[in-house]
């Protein structure tokens, strides 16, 4: 398959599932709006009106919205909704926002793929991400540099060790493509933000809504910091080894954390003593949070399903091959037992290794 | 004490001329100069004269540049240097594995307990204390040590990341290892965890045996992959062929007891895992050294190296081009010096012996040895 083959392969009716892609973009140029136009013209205040509703619908819930049926308007809606994160301005909310709204896409990928649309699989990886893919009829090759940026879990059969890996290219099947270019989506949307220039000012009604979402974001924001301050207080934070202050950390400011952090941070908190309800509270920061799946994933690590094991955290070896350690503290093998050391009244010395 | 090292240095710096890294202007540097603490940094040159100018009128004792490409090189904040990208680089280091010549040359003191000894130990063996202060040495059976993981880390980055030789550039570090650089320019915006996967790839960190084998009759299971295959199946195929050639038949490997095959494929990752220093490798603001400069524990070039030469040259080879100071015989009076150190046995304990010029630098420059007798030719 060809670049030449691979330009044609979207029609306008995936640009409502894949807005991001640039063709969508020249087409909603086709419709010159202009920014004074979202807040003055009736088709300028629908577009205006669902990217809010979007907005505030991510914020409250779990799972971005399904996406206009109207391309046009979807990718109007789409762009609108950039902007006002670009506004708006807090890292956590376009990662939360990014992480929802390539949830969607790997779904419409995968239906993609059951249809047999494989080639549009392809083009997303190759001319929208960049990616050097090299389709085979069972398999892709895809080369390392962009299997590693996208990576969905650093363990088990997605770890690079794991695969095999031959001059450059690891080989993935087409479902494990549809994964990585969630992640890759993800980080797509992410850099859009970051890159989304306002020329001339922000008219009035656009920069109300910036101001409306971002009041309810940091009220939302607000609840779950006072919720961890009370948690934590009661056991004192600083026992925490800085490995686990780091996840609590990143897991607090929405960061989209890998199963391996969510099970080390999860399996840490039960074992002090955090219930399985405030194990959970600390969980609904996650851009992907689902109560029923982390609830059953908590209540699995704290031994009251399957097996009926309590599981302990992973050992400081294992947390550092699972990279989510870079610390050594002095003559501790293990996190709990950095927190219990600490709660007794001993100090342990922490060094950065990395 | 330095007064003498500076002014070999002075004399090298001022003959030669040490050739700028590429994208040299995107580069940070960073000087160490002697008898000053601390490190001289964000400083950043335009040119290859500017460079050897600095060089030639600062004579430092150790000299450092980013991996890092960076908009503003000398800005005194990450934030404003702007990260531009960095090399993809591995270090190997001889802390990283066990050679029996560390009895030789290497000793330690607890500073908790006062114990002290030969050897490298991680603690103390008295007390358990992590607290050790250490001297440290380099003999060819270090080098040759070193050099057998840069090549299986050449294999690696070759065969498995489609690294060519000619987009390698090896350093011998001028002390206790190398370091390797992937020339790439597509390698250059990697992050940190991508770093960390392709870190954990060449150290067979992760790696999860079940995941190569397969059910076979009667409880016995097979390994999935053949001797051809690529990457670490094939790696690990060869190894346990090579391990079993009696039981083998052709080139397919026995059904075995699923513990016994985790046992064989942990003795292979064990045997063939490249054993780099992992921090250099993630981080990706790192300062390394540079090329054609000197080492200022040992005064030994910082030597660049084709994968050809590497291949080629034997560790002795490797210290003989690094040197740059005479073998002109001087007296030096030392205090237990090591017993093997780059290519000579020194076999009296302490008082004063005679050693070629390069050897007597390096036991001052690292062992605070006192070189007695030297009249300049």
């Amino acid at each position: 398959m060809n670049s030449a083959q691979l330009r044609v392969v979207l029609s306008p009716e995936d640009y409502s599932r894949y807005p991001f892609v640039p063709e969508a973009l020249s087409s909603l140029k086709d419709l010159e709006l202009t920014l004074e136009e979202l807040a003055s013209t009736p088709l300028g205040n629908l577009i205006l009106e669902k990217a809010r509703e979007r907005l505030l619908t991510i914020l409250e819930g779990r799972v971005h919205p399904p996406p206009e049926e109207d391309y046009m308007l979807e990718v109007a809606v789409f762009y609108t909704t950039l902007l006002i994160l670009a506004g708006i301005g807090d890292d956590r909310l376009v990662e939360k926002f990014s992480t929802l709204y390539a949830k969607n896409v790997y779904s419409f990928l995968l239906k993609d793929l059951e249809k047999g649309y494989r080639e549009k699989l392809l083009y997303l990886a190759v001319k929208v991400l960049g990616w050097d893919a090299r389709p085979g009829e069972f398999k892709v090759l895809l080369h390392f540099r962009h299997f590693v940026a996208a990576q969905p879990e650093y363990t088990g059969e997605w770890k690079l060790i794991n695969r095999v890996l031959e001059k450059g290219y690891v080989e993935v099947s087409w479902r494990e493509l549809a994964r990585l270019l969630e992640t890759g989506v993800k980080k797509y949307i992410v850099n859009l933000v970051q890159r989304a220039e306002v020329s001339g000012s922000i008219p009035e009604e656009v920069y109300r809504i910036v101001e409306e979402v971002s009041r309810v974001w940091s009220a939302r924001q607000q609840d779950v910091r006072s919720f961890i301050r009370d948690a934590s207080s009661k056991r004192s934070e600083e026992a925490f080894p800085p490995c686990i202050r780091e996840l609590l950390h990143q897991q607090l400011s929405g960061k989209n954390l890998p199963h391996s952090a969510r099970f080390a941070l999860a399996s840490f908190l039960l074992n002090i003593g955090f219930s399985v309800e405030e194990t959970l509270e600390v969980f609904k920061h996650s851009p992907d949070f689902r109560e029923d799946i982390a609830r059953y994933q908590v209540e699995h690590i704290a031994g009251l399903r399957g097996s009926r094991v309590k599981y302990l955290p992973y050992r400081c070896e294992n947390m550092r091959s699972y990279g989510l350690c870079r610390w050594s503290c002095e003559g501790v093998k293990h996190p709990l037992q950095y927190f219990y050391r600490v709660l007794r009244g001993r100090r342990v010395k922490t060094g950065e290794l990395w | 004490m330095s007064h003498l090292a500076l002014s070999f240095f002075k004399s090298y710096y001022g003959r030669t001329r040490v050739p700028p890294p590429p994208h040299s202007e995107k580069r940070e540097y960073g000087f160490q100069l002697f008898g000053i603490q601390g490190m001289l940094r964000h400083i950043s040159f335009s040119s290859e004269n500017e460079l050897n100018e600095f060089l030639r009128s600062r004579v430092p004792q150790h000299v450092y540049y980013s991996t890092a490409l960076y908009e503003n090189p000398s800005a005194p904040s990450m934030s404003e240097k702007v990260w531009l990208g960095a090399e993809l680089v591995f270090d190997i280091d001889i802390d990283h594995v066990d050679t029996s010549c560390k009895e030789l040359h290497d000793s330690w003191r607890c500073k908790n307990c006062g114990a002290e000894g030969r050897g490298q130990p991680r603690t103390c063996p008295l007390c358990g204390s992590e607290n050790l202060e250490r001297k440290n040495w380099v003999c060819d059976i270090c080098i040759n040590a070193a050099r057998e993981e840069a090549l299986k880390l050449l294999d690696f980055l070759e065969n498995d990341f489609g690294v060519s030789r000619d987009e390698v550039r090896i350093t011998f570090s001028g002390h206790r290892g190398f370091h390797i650089h992937a020339q790439r320019e597509d390698l250059l915006g990697l992050d940190q965890d991508a770093r960390r996967e392709i870190s954990d790839y060449v150290r067979g960190l992760g790696l999860e045996a079940e995941l190569m084998l397969s059910r076979a009759k009667g409880g016995l299971y097979n390994f999935r992959y053949s001797i051809e295959s690529p990457g670490w199946p094939g790696r690990i195929a060869r190894y346990v062929a090579l391990l079993l050639s009696e039981r083998t038949v052709g080139n397919s490997l026995p059904e075995l007891p699923k513990a016994e095959w985790v046992r064989l494929i942990k003795l292979a990752v064990e045997e063939l895992g490249a054993k780099i220093d992992e921090k250099v490798t993630i981080d990706i603001h790192r300062l390394i050294r540079l090329p054609g400069t000197l080492h200022g524990k040992t005064g030994l070039k910082v030597l660049g190296l084709s994968a050809s030469e590497i291949e080629a040259l034997a560790a002795e080879d490797i210290l003989r081009k690094a040197l740059v100071f005479g073998d002109e015989e001087v007296e030096v009076k030392v205090e237990n010096p090591p017993s093997r150190i780059l290519f000579h046995t020194i076999e009296s304990s302490s008082g004063v012996i005679r050693t070629p010029l390069y050897l007597a630098l390096y036991l001052h420059l690292n062992g605070g040895a006192e070189i007695l007798r030297w009249r300049s030719r």
